[in-house]
Protein backbone atom coordinates (compact mmCIF):
# COMPACT_ATOMS: atom_id res chain seq x y z
CA UNK A 1 0.00 0.00 0.00
CA UNK A 2 2.92 2.84 0.82
CA UNK A 3 6.23 1.85 -0.57
CA UNK A 4 8.98 4.25 0.68
CA UNK A 5 12.26 3.63 -1.72
CA UNK A 6 15.66 4.88 -0.68
CA UNK A 7 14.06 7.94 0.30
CA UNK A 8 15.92 11.19 1.37
CA UNK A 9 14.96 14.72 1.85
CA UNK A 10 17.14 17.77 1.91
CA UNK A 11 15.40 20.94 2.87
CA UNK A 12 16.62 24.31 1.51
CA UNK A 13 20.12 25.19 3.56
CA UNK A 14 20.92 21.37 3.58
CA UNK A 15 18.65 20.73 6.58
CA UNK A 16 17.97 16.91 7.02
CA UNK A 17 14.52 15.68 6.74
CA UNK A 18 14.62 12.07 5.74
CA UNK A 19 18.02 9.72 4.81
CA UNK A 20 17.73 6.69 3.16
CA UNK A 21 14.45 5.78 4.62
CA UNK A 22 13.46 2.04 2.85
CA UNK A 23 9.79 0.96 4.57
CA UNK A 24 6.67 -1.22 3.05
CA UNK A 25 3.34 -0.51 4.47
CA UNK A 26 1.14 -3.30 3.51
CA UNK A 27 -3.09 -2.70 3.00
CA UNK A 28 -4.70 -2.45 6.42
CA UNK A 29 -1.77 -2.18 8.48
CA UNK A 30 -1.97 0.23 11.82
CA UNK A 31 1.59 1.92 11.91
CA UNK A 32 2.53 4.79 14.75
CA UNK A 33 5.60 6.84 13.41
CA UNK A 34 7.53 7.95 16.60
CA UNK A 35 10.58 9.96 17.40
CA UNK A 36 11.38 13.11 18.75
CA UNK A 37 10.48 16.44 17.31
CA UNK A 38 12.28 17.00 14.52
CA UNK A 39 13.05 13.41 13.66
CA UNK A 40 11.35 13.44 10.55
CA UNK A 41 7.83 11.79 11.57
CA UNK A 42 5.41 14.90 9.81
CA UNK A 43 8.32 14.93 6.69
CA UNK A 44 7.54 11.40 5.98
CA UNK A 45 4.10 11.72 6.63
CA UNK A 46 4.20 14.67 4.17
CA UNK A 47 5.55 12.51 1.30
CA UNK A 48 2.70 10.58 1.62
CA UNK A 49 -0.29 12.74 0.78
CA UNK A 50 2.58 14.71 -1.61
CA UNK A 51 2.58 17.96 0.86
CA UNK A 52 6.54 17.25 -0.13
CA UNK A 53 8.16 15.17 -2.64
CA UNK A 54 11.59 13.48 -2.06
CA UNK A 55 15.02 14.79 -2.71
CA UNK A 56 15.59 11.32 -4.36
CA UNK A 57 14.36 7.99 -3.97
CA UNK A 58 10.21 6.96 -4.80
CA UNK A 59 7.36 6.84 -2.59
CA UNK A 60 4.72 4.90 -3.92
CA UNK A 61 0.79 5.00 -2.65
CA UNK A 62 -1.43 2.27 -3.83
CA UNK A 63 0.95 1.63 -6.73
CA UNK A 64 1.48 5.81 -7.66
CA UNK A 65 4.65 7.11 -7.74
CA UNK A 66 3.70 10.56 -5.97
CA UNK A 67 7.03 12.73 -6.63
CA UNK A 68 6.20 11.86 -10.31
CA UNK A 69 2.22 12.94 -10.55
CA UNK A 70 1.58 15.82 -12.73
CA UNK A 71 0.44 18.75 -10.18
CA UNK A 72 -3.06 18.12 -11.81
CA UNK A 73 -3.18 15.18 -10.56
CA UNK A 74 -1.79 15.51 -7.07
CA UNK A 75 -5.90 16.13 -5.97
CA UNK A 76 -6.93 12.98 -7.25
CA UNK A 77 -4.00 11.09 -4.61
CA UNK A 78 -5.32 13.08 -1.89
CA UNK A 79 -9.31 12.28 -2.31
CA UNK A 80 -7.86 8.40 -1.52
CA UNK A 81 -5.76 9.57 1.58
CA UNK A 82 -7.60 11.25 4.47
CA UNK A 83 -5.26 13.28 6.96
CA UNK A 84 -5.89 14.15 10.55
CA UNK A 85 -3.61 17.08 12.54
CA UNK A 86 -3.03 18.30 15.93
CA UNK A 87 -4.66 21.09 15.31
CA UNK A 88 -7.66 19.91 13.81
CA UNK A 89 -7.96 22.69 11.23
CA UNK A 90 -12.03 22.62 11.17
CA UNK A 91 -13.34 25.85 9.59
CA UNK A 92 -15.03 28.52 12.69
CA UNK A 93 -17.78 29.45 10.74
CA UNK A 94 -19.15 25.99 9.93
CA UNK A 95 -20.87 24.09 11.66
CA UNK A 96 -20.37 20.17 12.50
CA UNK A 97 -22.08 18.61 9.57
CA UNK A 98 -20.49 21.12 6.77
CA UNK A 99 -17.53 20.67 7.86
CA UNK A 100 -17.66 17.41 7.35
CA UNK A 101 -19.88 17.86 4.34
CA UNK A 102 -17.26 20.33 2.93
CA UNK A 103 -14.28 17.12 1.87
CA UNK A 104 -17.73 15.68 -0.67
CA UNK A 105 -18.87 19.44 -1.71
CA UNK A 106 -14.80 20.44 -3.11
CA UNK A 107 -14.46 17.65 -4.70
CA UNK A 108 -17.30 17.34 -6.09
CA UNK A 109 -18.38 13.77 -4.92
CA UNK A 110 -21.59 11.59 -3.72
CA UNK A 111 -23.51 15.06 -3.94
CA UNK A 112 -26.99 12.60 -4.16
CA UNK A 113 -26.02 11.42 -1.17
CA UNK A 114 -24.08 13.60 0.66
CA UNK A 115 -26.41 13.77 3.65
CA UNK A 116 -26.32 9.93 4.33
CA UNK A 117 -22.28 9.76 3.63
CA UNK A 118 -21.89 12.69 6.17
CA UNK A 119 -24.20 11.59 8.88
CA UNK A 120 -22.30 8.41 8.54
CA UNK A 121 -18.98 9.42 8.71
CA UNK A 122 -19.95 11.20 12.25
CA UNK A 123 -21.83 8.22 13.19
CA UNK A 124 -18.37 6.19 12.76
CA UNK A 125 -16.46 8.67 15.15
CA UNK A 126 -20.04 8.91 17.35
CA UNK A 127 -20.88 12.40 17.31
CA UNK A 128 -23.30 12.41 15.05
CA UNK A 129 -25.59 14.16 17.57
CA UNK A 130 -23.24 17.11 17.11
CA UNK A 131 -24.03 17.51 13.63
CA UNK A 132 -25.44 21.12 14.11
CA UNK A 133 -23.17 22.42 16.80
CA UNK A 134 -21.02 24.86 15.88
CA UNK A 135 -16.75 23.97 16.43
CA UNK A 136 -16.35 26.43 19.36
CA UNK A 137 -19.41 24.43 20.82
CA UNK A 138 -17.06 21.41 21.02
CA UNK A 139 -14.38 19.45 23.23
CA UNK A 140 -11.13 18.98 22.33
CA UNK A 141 -11.81 15.83 21.61
CA UNK A 142 -15.25 15.88 19.72
CA UNK A 143 -13.33 18.07 17.72
CA UNK A 144 -10.81 16.02 16.72
CA UNK A 145 -13.63 13.76 15.84
CA UNK A 146 -15.17 16.04 13.40
CA UNK A 147 -11.37 16.25 11.89
CA UNK A 148 -11.51 12.47 12.09
CA UNK A 149 -14.94 12.37 10.11
CA UNK A 150 -13.82 14.81 7.19
CA UNK A 151 -10.70 12.81 6.50
CA UNK A 152 -13.01 9.21 6.29
CA UNK A 153 -16.08 10.82 4.83
CA UNK A 154 -14.25 10.39 1.31
CA UNK A 155 -13.84 6.77 2.19
CA UNK A 156 -10.15 7.03 1.75
CA UNK A 157 -7.41 4.18 1.65
CA UNK A 158 -4.65 5.30 3.68
CA UNK A 159 -5.81 7.60 6.82
CA UNK A 160 -2.82 9.65 8.30
CA UNK A 161 -2.82 11.12 11.55
CA UNK A 162 -0.25 14.23 12.80
CA UNK A 163 0.13 13.96 16.38
CA UNK A 164 -4.20 14.00 16.61
CA UNK A 165 -3.74 13.33 20.18
CA UNK A 166 -1.16 15.95 21.06
CA UNK A 167 -3.62 18.81 22.14
CA UNK A 168 -5.49 16.51 24.48
CA UNK A 169 -5.70 14.56 27.92
CA UNK A 170 -4.93 10.93 28.41
CA UNK A 171 -8.21 9.85 28.46
CA UNK A 172 -9.49 11.62 25.54
CA UNK A 173 -6.17 10.33 23.81
CA UNK A 174 -6.98 6.92 24.37
CA UNK A 175 -10.77 7.41 22.68
CA UNK A 176 -9.67 9.13 19.77
CA UNK A 177 -7.19 6.16 19.27
CA UNK A 178 -9.58 3.76 19.67
CA UNK A 179 -11.22 4.97 17.19
CA UNK A 180 -8.44 5.23 14.62
CA UNK A 181 -8.33 1.53 15.62
CA UNK A 182 -12.09 0.78 14.69
CA UNK A 183 -11.40 2.97 11.57
CA UNK A 184 -8.21 0.64 10.88
CA UNK A 185 -10.31 -2.92 11.71
CA UNK A 186 -12.58 -1.89 9.03
CA UNK A 187 -9.54 -2.24 6.85
CA UNK A 188 -8.40 1.57 6.37
CA UNK A 189 -4.79 1.64 6.10
CA UNK A 190 -3.19 3.94 9.09
CA UNK A 191 -0.33 5.99 9.20
CA UNK A 192 0.13 7.67 13.15
CA UNK A 193 3.15 9.94 14.42
CA UNK A 194 2.88 10.63 18.02
CA UNK A 195 5.44 10.76 20.87
CA UNK A 196 3.25 9.87 23.34
CA UNK A 197 4.57 6.55 24.36
CA UNK A 198 1.56 5.67 26.11
CA UNK A 199 -0.36 5.66 23.46
CA UNK A 200 2.19 3.50 22.02
CA UNK A 201 2.59 0.84 24.56
CA UNK A 202 -1.16 0.63 25.41
CA UNK A 203 -2.02 -0.07 21.59
CA UNK A 204 0.47 -2.16 20.63
CA UNK A 205 1.00 -2.19 16.96
CA UNK A 206 3.42 -1.74 14.58
CA UNK A 207 6.25 0.72 15.55
CA UNK A 208 8.48 2.73 13.09
CA UNK A 209 10.94 4.69 15.59
CA UNK A 210 12.68 7.56 13.96
CA UNK A 211 16.01 9.90 14.93
CA UNK A 212 17.62 12.40 12.78
CA UNK A 213 15.97 11.54 9.48
CA UNK A 214 16.72 7.81 9.79
CA UNK A 215 14.79 4.72 10.79
CA UNK A 216 16.61 3.36 13.63
CA UNK A 217 13.76 0.63 14.71
CA UNK A 218 10.38 -0.96 12.89
CA UNK A 219 8.77 -3.68 14.97
CA UNK A 220 5.35 -4.98 15.53
CA UNK A 221 4.22 -4.62 19.01
CA UNK A 222 7.26 -2.88 20.40
CA UNK A 223 7.36 -1.15 23.90
CA UNK A 224 7.69 2.53 22.65
CA UNK A 225 10.86 4.00 24.64
CA UNK A 226 11.22 7.49 24.10
CA UNK A 227 14.59 8.04 25.67
CA UNK A 228 17.07 8.55 22.86
CA UNK A 229 19.50 7.45 21.36
CA UNK A 230 17.70 4.33 20.48
CA UNK A 231 20.15 1.41 19.27
CA UNK A 232 19.50 0.82 15.46
CA UNK A 233 18.76 -2.35 14.58
CA UNK A 234 18.36 -2.16 10.94
CA UNK A 235 15.56 -0.71 9.44
CA UNK A 236 13.81 -3.86 9.44
CA UNK B 1 -18.07 20.59 -13.98
CA UNK B 2 -21.41 19.71 -11.69
CA UNK B 3 -24.36 22.51 -11.74
CA UNK B 4 -23.91 22.05 -7.94
CA UNK B 5 -20.23 23.09 -7.78
CA UNK B 6 -21.29 26.11 -9.72
CA UNK B 7 -24.01 26.49 -7.02
CA UNK B 8 -20.81 26.03 -4.23
CA UNK B 9 -18.74 28.54 -6.15
CA UNK B 10 -21.30 31.15 -6.28
CA UNK B 11 -22.14 30.85 -2.54
CA UNK B 12 -18.44 31.49 -1.95
CA UNK B 13 -17.73 34.22 -4.07
CA UNK B 14 -20.89 35.59 -2.44
CA UNK B 15 -20.00 34.73 1.04
CA UNK B 16 -16.19 36.31 0.11
CA UNK B 17 -17.89 39.57 -1.34
CA UNK B 18 -20.10 40.17 1.83
CA UNK B 19 -17.38 39.21 4.70
CA UNK B 20 -15.28 41.78 2.79
CA UNK B 21 -18.23 44.41 2.05
CA UNK B 22 -15.79 47.66 2.19
CA UNK B 23 -13.11 46.63 -0.39
CA UNK B 24 -15.69 44.97 -2.84
CA UNK B 25 -17.66 48.54 -2.79
CA UNK B 26 -14.45 49.82 -3.63
CA UNK B 27 -13.30 47.86 -6.31
CA UNK B 28 -16.79 48.14 -8.10
CA UNK B 29 -16.41 51.87 -7.67
CA UNK B 30 -13.12 51.93 -8.85
CA UNK B 31 -14.37 49.79 -11.92
CA UNK B 32 -16.93 51.86 -12.41
CA UNK B 33 -15.01 54.70 -12.60
CA UNK B 34 -12.39 53.99 -15.19
CA UNK B 35 -15.14 52.51 -17.37
CA UNK B 36 -17.01 55.54 -17.25
CA UNK B 37 -14.27 57.42 -18.50
CA UNK B 38 -13.48 54.70 -21.31
CA UNK B 39 -17.27 54.67 -22.42
CA UNK B 40 -17.71 58.56 -22.21
CA UNK B 41 -14.57 58.67 -24.25
CA UNK B 42 -15.73 56.22 -27.04
CA UNK B 43 -19.12 57.91 -26.94
CA UNK B 44 -17.22 61.64 -27.50
CA UNK B 45 -14.67 60.13 -30.21
CA UNK B 46 -18.35 58.56 -31.83
CA UNK B 47 -19.42 62.15 -31.86
CA UNK B 48 -16.62 63.66 -33.57
CA UNK B 49 -16.63 61.31 -36.28
CA UNK B 50 -19.83 62.00 -36.99
CA UNK B 51 -19.32 65.41 -37.08
CA UNK B 52 -16.48 65.10 -39.59
CA UNK B 53 -17.82 62.64 -41.86
CA UNK B 54 -20.96 64.97 -42.06
CA UNK B 55 -18.56 67.87 -43.41
CA UNK B 56 -16.89 65.38 -45.13
CA UNK B 57 -19.52 64.92 -47.00
CA UNK B 58 -20.18 68.44 -47.12
CA UNK B 59 -16.16 69.47 -48.76
CA UNK B 60 -17.11 71.41 -51.36
CA UNK B 61 -15.89 75.11 -52.23
CA UNK B 62 -18.65 77.59 -52.59
CA UNK B 63 -18.07 79.98 -55.02
CA UNK B 64 -20.38 83.61 -54.57
CA UNK B 65 -21.23 85.06 -57.46
CA UNK B 66 -22.16 88.78 -57.69
CA UNK B 67 -25.91 90.26 -57.94
CA UNK B 68 -24.39 91.84 -61.51
CA UNK B 69 -23.97 88.36 -63.38
CA UNK B 70 -26.95 87.55 -64.93
CA UNK B 71 -28.71 84.25 -65.43
CA UNK B 72 -27.31 83.80 -68.98
CA UNK B 73 -24.03 84.12 -67.71
CA UNK B 74 -24.39 82.08 -64.77
CA UNK B 75 -25.36 78.93 -67.46
CA UNK B 76 -22.72 79.98 -69.02
CA UNK B 77 -20.07 79.89 -65.96
CA UNK B 78 -21.93 76.86 -64.48
CA UNK B 79 -21.29 74.89 -67.61
CA UNK B 80 -17.58 75.97 -67.93
CA UNK B 81 -16.57 75.06 -64.12
CA UNK B 82 -18.13 71.39 -64.76
CA UNK B 83 -16.07 70.84 -67.75
CA UNK B 84 -12.84 71.46 -65.59
CA UNK B 85 -11.45 68.09 -65.37
CA UNK B 86 -10.11 68.21 -61.41
CA UNK B 87 -14.31 68.89 -60.66
CA UNK B 88 -17.15 66.17 -59.68
CA UNK B 89 -20.06 68.10 -59.53
CA UNK B 90 -21.51 71.63 -59.73
CA UNK B 91 -24.56 72.85 -58.54
CA UNK B 92 -26.11 76.11 -58.30
CA UNK B 93 -28.13 77.64 -54.96
CA UNK B 94 -30.01 80.69 -54.99
CA UNK B 95 -29.75 83.21 -52.45
CA UNK B 96 -32.97 82.16 -51.81
CA UNK B 97 -32.45 78.77 -51.27
CA UNK B 98 -29.31 79.79 -48.74
CA UNK B 99 -31.44 81.65 -46.67
CA UNK B 100 -33.86 79.14 -46.34
CA UNK B 101 -31.31 76.50 -45.71
CA UNK B 102 -29.54 78.67 -43.08
CA UNK B 103 -33.11 79.00 -41.25
CA UNK B 104 -33.40 75.06 -41.19
CA UNK B 105 -29.66 73.98 -39.86
CA UNK B 106 -30.68 77.18 -36.97
CA UNK B 107 -33.82 75.14 -36.00
CA UNK B 108 -36.47 76.86 -34.08
CA UNK B 109 -33.50 79.70 -33.43
CA UNK B 110 -33.96 80.23 -37.51
CA UNK B 111 -36.85 82.71 -37.02
CA UNK B 112 -34.25 84.94 -36.11
CA UNK B 113 -33.49 85.51 -39.94
CA UNK B 114 -37.23 86.00 -41.00
CA UNK B 115 -36.69 89.56 -41.49
CA UNK B 116 -33.80 89.31 -44.12
CA UNK B 117 -36.23 87.26 -46.55
CA UNK B 118 -37.25 91.01 -48.03
CA UNK B 119 -33.83 92.02 -48.25
CA UNK B 120 -31.53 88.66 -48.57
CA UNK B 121 -28.09 89.95 -48.41
CA UNK B 122 -26.79 86.67 -49.30
CA UNK B 123 -25.58 85.90 -52.33
CA UNK B 124 -26.21 82.95 -55.57
CA UNK B 125 -23.44 80.61 -55.41
CA UNK B 126 -22.43 77.91 -57.12
CA UNK B 127 -21.04 75.08 -55.12
CA UNK B 128 -18.69 73.22 -56.74
CA UNK B 129 -16.90 69.81 -55.29
CA UNK B 130 -13.72 68.53 -56.46
CA UNK B 131 -12.92 64.83 -57.51
CA UNK B 132 -10.62 64.64 -54.57
CA UNK B 133 -9.95 66.67 -51.30
CA UNK B 134 -6.33 67.40 -52.72
CA UNK B 135 -7.23 69.29 -55.67
CA UNK B 136 -9.70 71.38 -53.65
CA UNK B 137 -6.81 74.43 -53.40
CA UNK B 138 -6.55 74.11 -57.34
CA UNK B 139 -10.18 74.08 -58.33
CA UNK B 140 -10.61 77.36 -55.49
CA UNK B 141 -7.74 79.61 -57.64
CA UNK B 142 -9.45 78.67 -60.80
CA UNK B 143 -12.70 79.29 -59.52
CA UNK B 144 -11.06 82.91 -58.08
CA UNK B 145 -10.02 83.63 -61.32
CA UNK B 146 -13.65 83.97 -63.00
CA UNK B 147 -15.42 87.15 -63.84
CA UNK B 148 -17.99 87.59 -61.73
CA UNK B 149 -17.03 85.30 -58.70
CA UNK B 150 -16.66 88.04 -55.64
CA UNK B 151 -15.32 85.49 -53.18
CA UNK B 152 -14.27 81.78 -52.71
CA UNK B 153 -14.42 79.41 -49.64
CA UNK B 154 -13.82 76.05 -48.55
CA UNK B 155 -14.05 74.00 -45.20
CA UNK B 156 -10.85 71.65 -46.21
CA UNK B 157 -8.93 72.87 -43.23
CA UNK B 158 -11.89 72.28 -40.71
CA UNK B 159 -12.22 68.65 -41.78
CA UNK B 160 -8.79 68.28 -41.29
CA UNK B 161 -8.22 69.56 -38.09
CA UNK B 162 -11.47 67.55 -37.11
CA UNK B 163 -9.55 64.58 -38.22
CA UNK B 164 -6.99 65.16 -36.28
CA UNK B 165 -9.42 66.14 -33.34
CA UNK B 166 -10.77 62.27 -33.77
CA UNK B 167 -6.99 60.79 -33.36
CA UNK B 168 -6.33 62.89 -30.40
CA UNK B 169 -9.51 61.97 -28.75
CA UNK B 170 -9.24 58.73 -29.27
CA UNK B 171 -5.36 58.31 -28.49
CA UNK B 172 -6.37 60.35 -25.10
CA UNK B 173 -8.79 58.09 -24.55
CA UNK B 174 -6.92 55.41 -24.69
CA UNK B 175 -4.42 56.40 -22.80
CA UNK B 176 -6.69 57.96 -19.72
CA UNK B 177 -8.59 54.38 -20.30
CA UNK B 178 -5.22 52.03 -19.60
CA UNK B 179 -4.19 54.01 -17.01
CA UNK B 180 -7.09 53.59 -15.23
CA UNK B 181 -7.74 50.36 -16.51
CA UNK B 182 -4.54 49.18 -14.72
CA UNK B 183 -5.41 50.93 -11.14
CA UNK B 184 -8.57 49.15 -11.45
CA UNK B 185 -6.95 46.06 -11.85
CA UNK B 186 -4.58 46.73 -9.13
CA UNK B 187 -7.50 47.10 -7.07
CA UNK B 188 -9.34 44.35 -8.17
CA UNK B 189 -6.07 42.01 -7.27
CA UNK B 190 -5.81 43.47 -3.78
CA UNK B 191 -9.66 42.79 -3.23
CA UNK B 192 -9.06 39.00 -4.41
CA UNK B 193 -6.07 38.61 -2.21
CA UNK B 194 -7.01 40.15 0.53
CA UNK B 195 -10.23 37.31 0.51
CA UNK B 196 -7.40 34.65 -0.65
CA UNK B 197 -5.66 35.17 2.66
CA UNK B 198 -8.81 35.47 4.76
CA UNK B 199 -10.08 32.10 3.38
CA UNK B 200 -6.34 30.58 3.61
CA UNK B 201 -7.64 27.94 5.97
CA UNK B 202 -9.95 26.79 3.89
CA UNK B 203 -7.97 27.18 0.69
CA UNK B 204 -5.40 24.89 2.63
CA UNK B 205 -7.94 22.19 3.09
CA UNK B 206 -9.62 22.01 0.43
CA UNK B 207 -6.14 21.60 -1.04
CA UNK B 208 -5.73 18.82 1.43
CA UNK B 209 -9.08 16.60 0.91
CA UNK B 210 -8.30 16.92 -3.23
CA UNK B 211 -9.99 19.88 -4.78
CA UNK B 212 -8.58 20.65 -8.30
CA UNK B 213 -7.46 23.81 -8.70
CA UNK B 214 -10.23 25.03 -10.94
CA UNK B 215 -12.43 24.43 -7.88
CA UNK B 216 -10.20 26.43 -5.70
CA UNK B 217 -10.05 29.17 -8.00
CA UNK B 218 -13.63 29.40 -9.49
CA UNK B 219 -14.96 31.41 -6.62
CA UNK B 220 -12.02 34.33 -6.83
CA UNK B 221 -12.44 34.39 -10.41
CA UNK B 222 -16.29 34.56 -9.91
CA UNK B 223 -15.47 37.44 -6.98
CA UNK B 224 -13.43 39.40 -9.50
CA UNK B 225 -16.22 39.41 -12.40
CA UNK B 226 -18.95 40.45 -10.23
CA UNK B 227 -17.09 43.49 -9.05
CA UNK B 228 -16.25 44.17 -13.10
CA UNK B 229 -19.73 43.92 -14.38
CA UNK B 230 -21.46 45.80 -11.17
CA UNK B 231 -18.83 48.45 -12.07
CA UNK B 232 -19.62 48.36 -15.91
CA UNK B 233 -23.29 47.85 -15.16
CA UNK B 234 -23.03 51.08 -12.88
CA UNK B 235 -20.69 53.23 -15.14
CA UNK B 236 -23.21 51.85 -18.33
CA UNK B 237 -26.17 53.16 -16.67
CA UNK B 238 -24.06 56.74 -16.03
CA UNK B 239 -22.74 56.75 -19.55
CA UNK B 240 -26.72 55.58 -21.29
CA UNK B 241 -27.83 58.61 -18.87
CA UNK B 242 -25.25 61.54 -19.27
CA UNK B 243 -25.07 60.89 -23.59
CA UNK B 244 -29.14 61.23 -23.56
CA UNK B 245 -28.83 64.88 -21.43
CA UNK B 246 -26.08 65.46 -24.12
CA UNK B 247 -28.39 64.86 -27.22
CA UNK B 248 -31.02 66.39 -25.54
CA UNK B 249 -29.28 69.51 -25.35
CA UNK B 250 -27.29 69.80 -28.68
CA UNK B 251 -30.44 68.74 -30.55
CA UNK B 252 -32.22 71.91 -28.96
CA UNK B 253 -29.51 74.37 -28.78
CA UNK B 254 -27.18 73.40 -31.65
CA UNK B 255 -29.76 71.28 -33.93
CA UNK B 256 -27.57 72.18 -36.85
CA UNK B 257 -23.78 69.95 -35.34
CA UNK B 258 -24.42 65.74 -36.18
CA UNK B 259 -24.75 63.36 -32.63
CA UNK B 260 -24.49 59.69 -32.24
CA UNK B 261 -28.19 58.18 -31.45
CA UNK B 262 -28.69 57.22 -28.46
CA UNK B 263 -29.59 53.59 -29.44
CA UNK B 264 -26.13 53.39 -31.17
CA UNK B 265 -24.98 54.04 -27.95
CA UNK B 266 -27.03 51.32 -26.19
CA UNK B 267 -26.47 48.94 -28.34
CA UNK B 268 -22.57 49.55 -29.09
CA UNK B 269 -21.13 51.67 -26.15
CA UNK B 270 -23.07 49.97 -23.47
CA UNK B 271 -21.98 46.29 -23.41
CA UNK B 272 -18.46 47.26 -24.67
CA UNK B 273 -18.60 49.11 -21.35
CA UNK B 274 -19.67 45.43 -19.30
CA UNK B 275 -18.24 42.89 -21.30
CA UNK B 276 -14.56 45.06 -20.19
CA UNK B 277 -15.39 44.99 -16.77
CA UNK B 278 -15.72 41.39 -16.73
CA UNK B 279 -12.73 40.87 -18.55
CA UNK B 280 -10.78 43.30 -15.99
CA UNK B 281 -12.78 41.52 -13.32
CA UNK B 282 -11.55 38.18 -14.58
CA UNK B 283 -7.79 39.40 -14.98
CA UNK B 284 -7.38 41.17 -11.49
CA UNK B 285 -8.63 37.78 -9.95
CA UNK B 286 -6.51 35.34 -12.43
CA UNK B 287 -3.15 37.93 -11.84
CA UNK B 288 -4.25 37.52 -7.96
CA UNK B 289 -4.15 33.77 -7.97
CA UNK B 290 -1.14 33.39 -9.98
CA UNK B 291 0.74 35.88 -8.09
CA UNK B 292 -0.17 33.62 -4.75
CA UNK B 293 0.01 30.78 -6.23
CA UNK B 294 -2.83 29.48 -4.28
Amino acid sequence: MLSFRSVSKIYPRSIVGLTDIDLEIGKGEFVFVVGQSGAGKSTLLKLVYREEVPTSGAVLVNGWDVARLSPGRVPYLRRHIGVVFQDVRLLSQRSVFDNVAFTLRVTEEAHRDLRRRVIEALDMVGIADLKDKMPFQLSGGEQQRVGIARAMVGRPIVLIGDEPTGNLDPQTSEDILRTFIDINRMGTTVLMATHDSNLVDTFRQRVVALDSGRIIRDELAAAYDDSPPLQARGHL
Amino acid sequence: MRLSSWSFYWSEAGRNISRNAVLALASVSSTAVSLLVFGLFIALSMNVAAVTSALEGQVGIQAFISDQVGATALQTMEKEIASWPNVKSVSYIPKGTALKNLVKDFGSQGNFFTPLSKDNPLLNAFFVKAKSPDEVPAVANHLKRLSGVSNVSYQAPVVDRLFKLVTVVRLVGLGIGILLALGTLLIIQNAIRLGIFARRREIQIMRLVGATDGFIHWPFLLEGMIFGVLGGAVSAAIIAGVYRLYTHVIRTSLPFIPSVAESQIDHLVVPAVVLFGLLLGYLGSHLSLRRVRV
